[in-house]
């Protein structure tokens, strides 16, 4: 809905606002900053707040992959193993001598690949989404099992991977990722919003029949969601590998959860036709400050998961509410403006 | 030609073919390798397969009447963690497996609400539910093992031996038959089959989807709460993590066997076949002495060869059987007309 | 090799097309020939392979042999996208708009090039001036400026035709074809796509016709191909015939006779039932921004015409009444007693039962056996202690067949295999299972073929001779006035007319006049 709100010109930005998918979760986000920095000091230092930033970046990659994948009516369970595989792509070739670019270039090649694989799979073998994309799972982790023995990539890093996988910063608090995912997510959203190729991704996600009949190639455009998801999942992997500085082959294991977790909450659809790239970035932040206030206050580890799962059905139950009381507001505004053109 | 008409209408039985390469690969196993096949050994990974099993069925449900359960492995978890807690405490037997199945309901009727109240996504509802069930279980062992109820009744629900069967195989194999049967043969399963196939026109000829829906949820977790007291009977311990992960065992078990994740198609005994197929590769390759690093490469490759040999298997035998079925037609209409 | 207009090639020529479907022959070596700036009809029952022919001239299906000739030169089309480079545009049957996208995008999507008329290939879209390019021709069709960035969902089921007419005319195609193209159209509607098909024929565009409503092609159409089982029964000028020698041509002569079998109906028609008790009352029923105050009652006996333009509230009305809609306040009488039905489930139990529209989406169950959708509204009938008696199911559904006659190879068919007039009447036998006292159809004819048009009627005629009470909604005016005792026209979710004596007005004044009469109240335009 806000997708299309947005092109409205002539409705009001308060209806914009609360039309919008993500408005549940931003209230309750904003909430829940408030109530923090008003009872725990540490939590609204600028300290805490870069923390906060650099933890989110790796879901960011892949959420925002993921919402693609998730507009075009697909799913995308891959992406914590092919991010694995890239990292580990990335180390790996670093330590057989190649040189960083050009290992960077290999891990965004095998991301690539891996989308591209999945993307076949579903289109030309009519394989279930879901249970294409958790073989490569299965396969992308075996393979990294087998290339690794078991054993942590290491020895990779040199002080420029320092500053791309963002361990040391570049001025203040900005570090490379940073600028990187702003990059991407630019870049991505102009994707969806102003390109026939966005386009294309929300009306197949919609209804892939009408878009066949329209003259979309159906097909095509699949197989791109799943390229740009493996590509992230690329991103993903060389910025982990240059932040965790060593690769335990089952690195990835979990994010392939979080990113479509991301994505959910941030607005997009399991059904397809919908999501935004900013919605990805909240449902990253999500997920981050989460755990982040877990630490904070100090909660023990082990009720973590307790409260990612609440954090979890809370968010789509907001989400659900915004949807049903942006309605009532649509429907009751209407009449508004009808009896304004009517006087 | 009327053997290749039998043999068409054989191979039209969805999930045949799964059969037929489950049993190819029971051969192939038991030939290469001296330890599979005997009596232990297939004893001991029907054992360890039996909690998934169960699930199945519930999960089977679920995914007819449209919907997808992720949580019920961290339950199943949980329920173990439950029942043998209560155990330890001195509990009676029966009410330390009761405490188990009201945890996999009380998780099912969370599922249940949440999902067909609030018409909230399943896929991150459970998901949810799963966080919390995992989480709840690992405060609960408090990082520790829980071990060892000195209550030998209930170690015995799942290892009494009848006839040389443990207990535990025979609660698997009378939940699938019960909940299969249920599934094919009543009113209840037919509605269930309806809901999946389409919930709009199921609503409109006067079936209560959210009802089903909500039951299929209880009915999962319920199942997930028995198969977690079959678990923590058979292990007798119980830690953090415990069943993780077996939810997508099951569901790839499931969608093996050909039930749809759309909804309205499938049986849990092809998803059960499925599940074994799994389970049976994972433990004949073991035997097989094959890299264990090369495990998920193999069971990835053969999820996939899995679904596109079911789906072309069955088209081709559709071909064969309509062909036939209209050159029938075409006699009956020239014996008409003559 | 003949052409009517002289030396120009016809623009479009399909030659020995035969395409088959698994174990059915769809086409057989089918041939079709059209000229530039000429109304083609394509006419044929269902399963007559007019579908399968557009398929595969729109690009969606390929055939296994045959050769297409477009402006002389020989092409495959084999893909959507191909066909509108060639300048083939379809209006389908089913509606196919793309809901989570803007009524603009849906216009625009696939054919930005062809809009902007440029030579480039740009991966930019710019939706201000794509708007303004399409703003005339939707204006025309009633869709606003401000509806152009809506999401299509939003519209109701005639807006969201005419975006698709537009869609297809904005592409500016040499050759339109329309399956069914009047389906849910309102008569002013109709009119204005017969003005652009005119106006589209006289710049030369040349269109293929799908369409039920023979009586519509006369007069607009000139020539027409009619196929049966997959072939092509002729090549016809619409110059020398009528209606019926063009049934007769279409299905043979024992239909054609049945047909006129119908239209005395219609003129004599006087139910001979006794119009008395009252089995449905309605009161004050409301639902904000669909139904405003609406009371109405309902006798034994009596078949009740709900007429009305699309989006005046009938199909909402009758899903509040059987459960299927919430509303905010309202009584529902049946049989004198007031009940709270909230759940179409409750509305079985009391005798109410709906033949809904689109059965697509709302009315079959696609993977289920014919035996299966017949039972599921009433299980209790083949149910005992929990377990579903097979047999039993059996024999039900083979008196449905029969009495109905439903053509399905077997019982286990699956119900999606069979054509849309025998789905609707499986549809039909599920409600009729339930034991009802009250039914409801709701375009119960829509996209079936004549023959089994006439039997359904036929079917809602007994019912209503046999003591049922009947309501019927039919955007057709003339199958709406056949059939009803009494007409409740709805506008804008109120109830503003009502129209009695049906049978007796038409004899005394004539169709036309109580259709006047029926559109007049239906459209009057508030502020």
């Amino acid at each position: 809905m806000s997708r299309v709100n947005s092109q409205i010109s002539s409705a009001s930005i308060r209806n914009k606002i609360l039309m919008d998918p993500s408005f549940g979760v931003i209230s309750l986000l904003l909430l829940v900053v408030i109530v923090m920095s008003a009872f725990q000091p540490s939590f609204a230092t600028s300290g805490n707040v870069t923390n906060i930033l650099n933890a989110m970046m790796t879901v960011s990659f892949l959420a925002i992959g993921m919402t693609v994948v998730l507009i075009s009516g697909g799913i995308d369970l891959s992406v914590g193993s092919t991010m694995a595989l890239t990292a580990g792509v990335t180390g790996k070739f670093i330590t057989y001598g190649m040189n960083l670019g050009l290992a960077f270039v290999s891990a965004l090649a095998v991301g690539a690949l891996v989308g591209l694989v999945n993307g076949l799979l579903i289109t030309k073998l009519a394989i279930p989404d879901f249970i294409a994309t958790l073989a490569m799972l299965g396969i992308g982790q075996g393979i990294m099992l087998y290339w690794t023995q078991g054993v942590p990539i290491l020895g990779y890093m040199s002080t420029p991977y320092y500053y791309i996988g963002g361990l040391r910063k570049i001025f203040g608090p900005v570090s490379i990722p940073m600028i990187v995912l702003v990059v991407v997510a630019v870049i991505v959203a102009i994707l969806l919003k102003k390109t026939n190729l966005g386009l294309n991704f929300y009306a197949v996600g919609s209804s892939p029949v009408s878009a066949r009949n329209a003259g979309v190639h159906v097909t095509r455009i699949k197989i791109w969601a799943y390229v740009i998801s493996g590509v992230l999942s690329g991103v993903a992997g060389i910025h982990i590998a240059g932040r965790t500085t060593t690769i335990p082959p089952l690195i990835g294991n979990g994010y392939e959860i979080s990113a479509i977790a991301a994505a959910v909450i941030g607005g997009a659809s399991l059904a397809g036709g919908r999501g935004r790239v900013r919605g990805a970035l909240l449902g990253a932040l999500t997920l981050t400050l989460t755990g982040n206030i877990i630490n904070i206050v100090g909660i023990a580890s082990s009720w973590q998961t307790i409260v990612i799962g609440f954090v979890l059905i809370g968010a789509v139950l907001a989400n659900r509410a915004t949807q049903m009381f942006g309605k009532r507001i649509h429907l009751r505004t209407e009449k508004m403006d009808r009896k304004k053109v009517s006087a | 030609m009327k053997n290749m008409a039998r043999f068409s209408r054989i191979l039209s039985i969805e999930g045949v073919a799964l059969l037929g390469a489950f049993v190819v690969m029971v051969t192939y196993f038991s030939l290469t390798s001296d330890s599979f096949f005997v009596g232990d050994s297939i004893r001991y990974y029907v054992n360890e397969a039996v909690p998934i099993f169960i699930i199945t069925a519930g999960l089977t449900y679920v995914i007819i009447a449209g919907g997808i359960d992720l949580s019920i492995g961290a339950v199943l978890g949980l329920s173990a963690g439950t029942s043998l807690t209560f155990s330890m405490w001195g509990w009676p037997t029966w009410a330390a497996a009761l405490v188990g199945i009201a945890t996999g309901l009380l998780f099912g009727a969370i599922n249940a609400v949440i999902i067909t109240v609030f018409k909230v996504n399943d896929f991150i509802v459970t998901l949810g539910t799963l966080n919390i069930a995992a989480g709840l279980l690992t405060v609960l062992t408090d990082h520790k093992q829980l071990i060892g109820t000195s209550d030998k009744n209930f170690l015995a629900i799942s290892e009494t031996k009848v006839f040389g069967v443990t207990t535990a195989i025979g609660i698997s194999v009378l939940v699938v038959l019960v909940f299969e049967f249920s599934l094919l043969k009543t009113s209840y399963g037919r509605r269930v089959y309806a809901t999946g196939i389409g919930k709009l026109p199921a609503f409109i000829s006067g079936i209560d989807v959210d009802m089903v829906k909500f039951q299929a949820y209880v009915i999962s977790g319920g199942l997930a709460g028995l198969g977690g007291v079959v678990l923590a009977a058979h292990l007798n311990s119980v830690q953090s993590g415990l069943a993780g992960g077996y939810e997508l065992t099951a569901i790839a078990g499931a969608v093996l066997g050909g039930v749809s994740l759309s909804g309205g198609r499938g049986s849990i005994w092809r998803a059960i076949i499925g599940a074994l197929f799994l389970a049976t590769l994972k433990q004949g390759l073991q035997l097989a002495g094959v890299d264990p690093l090369i495990y998920q490469i193999i069971t990835g490759l053969c999820i996939l060869i899995g679904v596109v040999l079911d789906k072309s298997v069955y088209g081709f035998a559709l071909r064969m059987t309509s062909k036939n079925l209209a050159k029938n037609d075409q006699v009956l209409q020239q014996g008409r007309s003559a | 090799m003949k052409d009517q207009a002289g030396s120009v090639p016809p623009i479009l020529r399909m030659e020995g097309i035969s395409k088959r479907y698994q174990a059915v022959q769809a086409l057989d070596h089918v041939d079709l020939t059209v000229s530039s700036g000429e109304i083609h009809a394509l006419l044929g029952g269902n399963g007559a392979g007019k579908s399968t022919l557009l398929k595969i001239l729109s690009g969606l299906t390929n055939p296994d042999e045959g050769r297409i000739f477009f402006e002389g030169t020989e092409v495959t089309v084999e893909h959507p996208s191909r066909a509108q480079q060639l300048g083939i545009s379809m209006i389908h049957q089913e509606l196919s708009i793309i809901p989570d996208l803007t009524v603009l995008e849906n216009i625009f999507l696939g054919q930005q090039r062809t809009l902007t008329q440029s030579k480039k290939w740009t991966p930019w879209i710019n939706r201000r001036d794509l708007a303004k390019r399409v703003q005339e021709l939707t204006q025309e069709f009633g869709i606003s400026k401000t509806e152009l960035w809506a999401p299509a969902a939003d519209l109701g089921s005639l807006k969201k035709r005419s975006i698709e007419i537009v869609k297809a005319l904005v592409a500016q195609p040499k050759i339109l074809i329309l399956d069914e193209p009047t389906s849910g159209l309102e008569e002013h509607e109709k009119a204005l796509l017969f003005e652009h098909m005119r106006s589209l024929q006289r710049r030369g565009v040349s269109l293929i016709w799908v369409t039920h409503h023979l009586d519509e092609i006369f007069g607009l159409a000139e020539k027409a191909t009619v196929m049966r089982d997959g072939k092509t029964v002729q090549h016809v000028s619409l110059e020398n015939l009528n209606v019926q020698k063009l049934i007769a041509l279409m299905f043979g002569s024992e239909a054609a006779a049945l047909i006129n079998l119908t239209e005395d109906a219609h003129t004599l028609e006087v139910n001979s039932g006794q119009v008395s008790k009252i089995s449905l009352e309605v009161q004050g029923l409301n639902r904000q921004g669909v139904l405003k105050d609406i009371s109405f009652k309902l006798h034994e006996g009596e078949i009740l015409g709900i007429a009305g333009l699309a989006g005046a509230g009938r199909s909402e009305l009758m899903r509040a009444i059987i459960g299927a809609d919430s509303t905010d306040s309202g009584t529902i009488q049946i049989s004198g007693i007031t009940r709270t039905i909230n759940h179409p489930k409750k509305a079985y139990e009391l005798g109410l039962a709906m033949i809904p529209e689109d059965r697509k989406i709302l009315g079959i169950l696609s993977e289920f056996s014919v035996e299966q959708n017949i039972t599921l509204a009433k299980l209790k009938k083949v149910t005992k202690f929990g377990l579903i008696n097979r047999k039993r199911e059996v024999q039900i559904s083979d008196a449905f067949v029969a009495q109905l006659q439903i053509k399905t190879p077997n019982l286990k068919e699956k119900i999606r295999n069979l054509s849309g007039g025998n789905q609707q009447k499986v549809i039909i036998s599920r409600c009729l299972n339930a034991d009802p006292n009250i039914l409801i159809f709701d375009e119960p004819t829509q996209g079936i073929d004549v023959s089994s048009k006439v039997e359904v009627h036929k079917v809602i005629r007994n019912l209503a001779s046999s003591g049922k009470s009947v309501v019927v909604i039919a955007s057709e005016l003339n199958e709406l006035i056949g059939l009803s005792d009494r007409v409740l026209v709805l506008r804008e979710g109120a109830l503003v007319g009502e129209i009695k004596n049906i049978p007796a007005k038409v004899q005394a004044d004539g169709y036309e006049t109580v259709e006047r009469e029926i559109l007049n109240a239906a459209s009057k335009v508030t502020s």
